[in-house]
C-alpha cells in the first residue's frame, strides 16, 4: 500500500520520469509499427497541404496587390501653350505633397517620339505640320496612398488645377482586378476553412486507425492495473508526433509545390511589368502550422484514446 | 483477504449470474472455485478483480469494501492482484521479457529492478531463456507461463486463475498447478476456476462449488457422485 500511496504524490520528478516514460512509449509503438507510422503520417500531410497551400496563396494574393498598385500611375495632360515656367512651378508644388513620390515631364516632342516609337507610324507623325501632343505630367503616387479610392482622390484635385486640362487614372483595369482578386480571396478563405474542419475529422479518424492496433493492448494494461492516464499519455504522444510530422511533411510539399510555381509566376509578373515574386509563409506561420498540427493530433488521439479506454 | 457478503450479480439482461454467494479466502490460502459451465466462476472472479460490480453484497479486501471503489481507485487494487485467464493475452508485438515487465513499468519501477525481477520470475516459470522470443514462436504451455509470470513479477498478495489449465492437456496442466502451489507455499493466496474436477481433486486444497449461481458447498471436497451429476 505504501508504494500507492506515493504514486499520487505527483512531484515535479515522478512527473517529468512518468513523461519520458510515456514519450518513450510513444515512440516505440511508433517505430514498432513503423510502415503504419509513415502512412498516417503521410495521410496527415496531404490533407494538411491543401489548406496550407491555399492560405498561402491568399497571402500571395496580398503580396500581389501591393506589387501591381505600385506600377499606377497618372497621367496629367496640360492646357496647350502652358509655358516652361508654369510647368516648372507646378512640378515644383506637386512634388512637395506627400501623396506623390516621382514626376515625370514629358514634353510634347518628347511623347510624340515615344508614341512614334512605341506605334510604329513614324513616317505619318512625321508628317504632321504640328505636333498635336500637350505636355504630359506622369505621377507616380506614393505607397502610402496606392488605394484606388485614394488615388481617386488624388485624381481629382490634380484635375482642379489651373494649368491641367485632364486627368488619366487608368483606375478602371486596377479596381475590376482589386475586385476579382477579393472574390478569389474570399474563395480561397473559404475552401481552406472547409478544409480545415475536414482535416480535423480525418486526422482524427486516422489517427483512430492507427490506434485501433492497439485496442488488446489498452485492454491488457488496464488488467494489470494501469490507470487511463497512465494509459493514455504514451497515444496523446503518439497523436503529437503523427500531427507534427505530417504539419512538417505537409509543408515541405507547399515548399516544393511553390517553388516549382514560382518560375511561371515570374513570367505572368514580367507581363504586369511588376516583379512580383511568390512568398512561402514566414518563422512565425511555420511555428503557427507546426502548434496547429500538434493540437489537431492531440485532439485525434484524445477522443479515439478516451473512446477505446472506456470500452474495455 | 478476501471476502463475499451475500454477494448478487445481475447482468444487464436480467440474468442472476450469483445469487447471495457467501465464502471468505484467508490470506496465505489456496482454493478451487469450480461448478459447472455457466455457474458463474469467471464472473466471480470478475467481481473480485473488479472487471464488473456486483449487484448486492459486500466484497472485502484486507477488511475494505471494494465493492462500489471509485473507478480512479481500481487500479491500485489491480496492482495487489496477479489475474490469469485462460487466454493469456499476451502482447505479440511484445518480447517474452517486455510482456512479463508490463505491470512493473506501469508501477514506475527502476530499469535495473525491473530486469532482476522479469529474470526472476522467468526463471520461476522456466522461460528465462526465452527472454527475447515473441509469445508467437512459444508453444500454448508456454504462453500460459508467461501470462503467470505477468502475474506473479509484482509479487502480488492474491493470484487469480479462470481456467488457466483449460487449453492444455493434463501433463502441461499439473505444471502449471505445480506453479500455483510454489506461490502459495511462499504466502501468496491464490483462488483458481476451474471445472476439470479430475485435476483439481487430485491436489488436496478447499473447493468452492458454484452451481447455477449460488454457493452450494465452500468446505471439504464435493463427494464423487455429485461431482457426476454436475458434469
Ligand atoms: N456480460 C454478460 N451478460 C449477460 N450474461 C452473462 C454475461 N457474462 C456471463 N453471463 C452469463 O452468466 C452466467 C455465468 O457465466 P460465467 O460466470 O462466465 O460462468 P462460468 O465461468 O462458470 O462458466 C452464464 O449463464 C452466462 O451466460
Ligand atoms: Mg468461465
Amino acid at each position: 500500500m505504501k508504494r500507492n500511496h506515493s504514486l499520487y504524490q505527483s512531484t515535479l520528478s515522478l512527473l517529468l520520469k512518468r513523461h519520458r516514460t510515456a514519450i518513450l512509449m510513444g515512440l516505440g509503438r511508433l517505430k514498432k509499427h513503423l510502415s503504419s507510422t509513415i502512412f498516417t503520417s503521410l495521410v496527415i500531410a496531404m490533407t494538411l497541404a491543401l489548406p496550407i497551400l491555399l492560405l498561402v496563396l491568399v497571402n500571395n494574393v496580398d503580396y500581389a496587390t501591393k506589387g501591381l498598385t505600385a506600377s499606377a500611375k497618372i497621367s496629367v495632360y496640360l492646357k496647350p501653350g502652358t509655358s516652361e515656367q508654369t510647368i516648372q512651378d507646378l512640378m515644383h508644388e506637386l512634388s512637395a505633397q506627400e501623396q506623390i513620390i516621382k514626376i515625370r515631364y514629358i514634353s510634347p516632342e518628347q511623347g510624340l517620339s515615344e508614341f512614334a516609337k512605341s506605334v510604329g507610324f513614324k513616317q505619318v507623325l512625321l508628317g504632321l505640320n504640328h505636333n498635336p501632343l500637350p505636355a504630359v505630367l506622369e505621377i507616380s503616387p506614393s505607397i502610402a496612398y496606392q488605394q484606388p479610392a485614394q488615388l481617386q482622390i488624388l485624381a481629382a484635385q490634380l484635375r482642379q488645377l489651373p494649368a491641367v486640362d485632364d486627368v488619366q487614372l487608368d483606375m478602371d483595369w486596377i479596381k475590376r482586378l482589386f475586385a476579382i482578386l477579393s472574390v478569389i480571396k474570399s474563395v480561397t478563405l473559404g475552401i481552406a476553412i472547409i478544409l480545415g474542419f475536414g482535416t480535423v475529422i480525418i486526422v482524427g479518424n486516422t489517427i483512430k486507425y492507427a490506434i485501433q492496433h492497439y485496442q488488446k493492448e489498452i485492454q491488457v494494461l488496464k488488467l494489470i492495473g494501469a490507470s487511463d492516464s497512465l494509459i493514455r499519455r504514451p497515444f496523446l504522444y503518439t497523436g503529437v508526433f503523427y500531427g507534427l510530422f505530417g504539419t512538417l511533411l505537409a509543408m515541405f510539399i507547399v515548399g516544393v509545390f511553390t517553388v516549382s510555381l514560382s518560375r511561371v509566376v515570374n513570367n505572368l509578373a514580367d507581363t504586369f511589368s511588376t516583379n512580383f515574386q511568390l512568398h512561402l509563409f514566414g518563422f512565425s506561420s511555420f511555428v503557427a502550422f507546426c502548434l496547429l498540427g500538434i493540437a489537431l493530433g492531440l485532439l485525434g488521439a484524445w477522443i479515439t484514446v478516451s473512446r477505446s479506454i472506456k470500452q474495455c | 483477504m478476501i471476502e463475499f457478503e451475500n454477494i448478487s450479480k445481475r447482468y444487464e439482461n436480467g440474468y442472476d449470474a450469483l445469487k447471495h454467494v457467501n465464502f471468505s479466502l484467508k490470506k496465505g490460502e489456496m482454493a478451487f472455485l469450480t461448478g459447472h459451465s455457466g455457474a458463474g466462476k469467471s464472473t466471480l472472479l470478475k467481481l473480485i478483480a473488479l472487471i464488473d460490480r456486483p449487484t448486492n453484497g459486500k466484497i472485502l479486501l484486507n477488511g475494505h469494501n471494494i465493492a462500489k471503489l471509485s473507478n480512479r481507485k481500481v487500479p491500485l487494487v489491480r496492482r495487489q492482484m496477479g489475474i490469469i485467464f485462460q487466454n493469456p493475452y499476451l502482447l505479440d508485438d511484445y518480447t517474452i521479457f517486455e510482456n512479463v515487465a508490463m505491470p512493473l513499468m506501469i508501477a514506475g519501477y527502476r530499469h535495473q529492478e525491473i530486469g532482476r525481477r522479469v529474470r526472476a520470475a522467468l526463471a520461476k516459470v522456466g522461460l528465462l531463456k526465452k527472454e527475447k522470443f515473441y509469445p508467437q514462436s512459444l508453444s500454448g504451455g508456454e504462453q500460459q507461463r508467461v501470462g503467470i509470470a505477468r502475474a506473479v513479477v509484482n509479487k502480488p498478495a492474491i493470484l487469480l486463475a479462470d481456467e488457466p489449465t483449460g487449453n492444455l492437456d493434463p501433463e502441461l496442466s499439473a505444471e502449471i498447478m505445480a506453479l500455483f502451489e510454489q506461490f502459495n507455499q511462499v504466502g501468496v493466496s491464490v483462488l483458481i476456476a476451474s471445472h476439470d474436477l479430475a485435476l483439481i481433486t487430485q491436489l488436496n486444497y478447499r473447493l468452492l462449488t458454484l452451481h447455477q449461481g449460488c454457493m452450494v458447498s465452500t468446505g471439504v471436497k464435493i463427494k464423487t457422485n455429485y461431482e457426476t451429476t454436475v458434469e
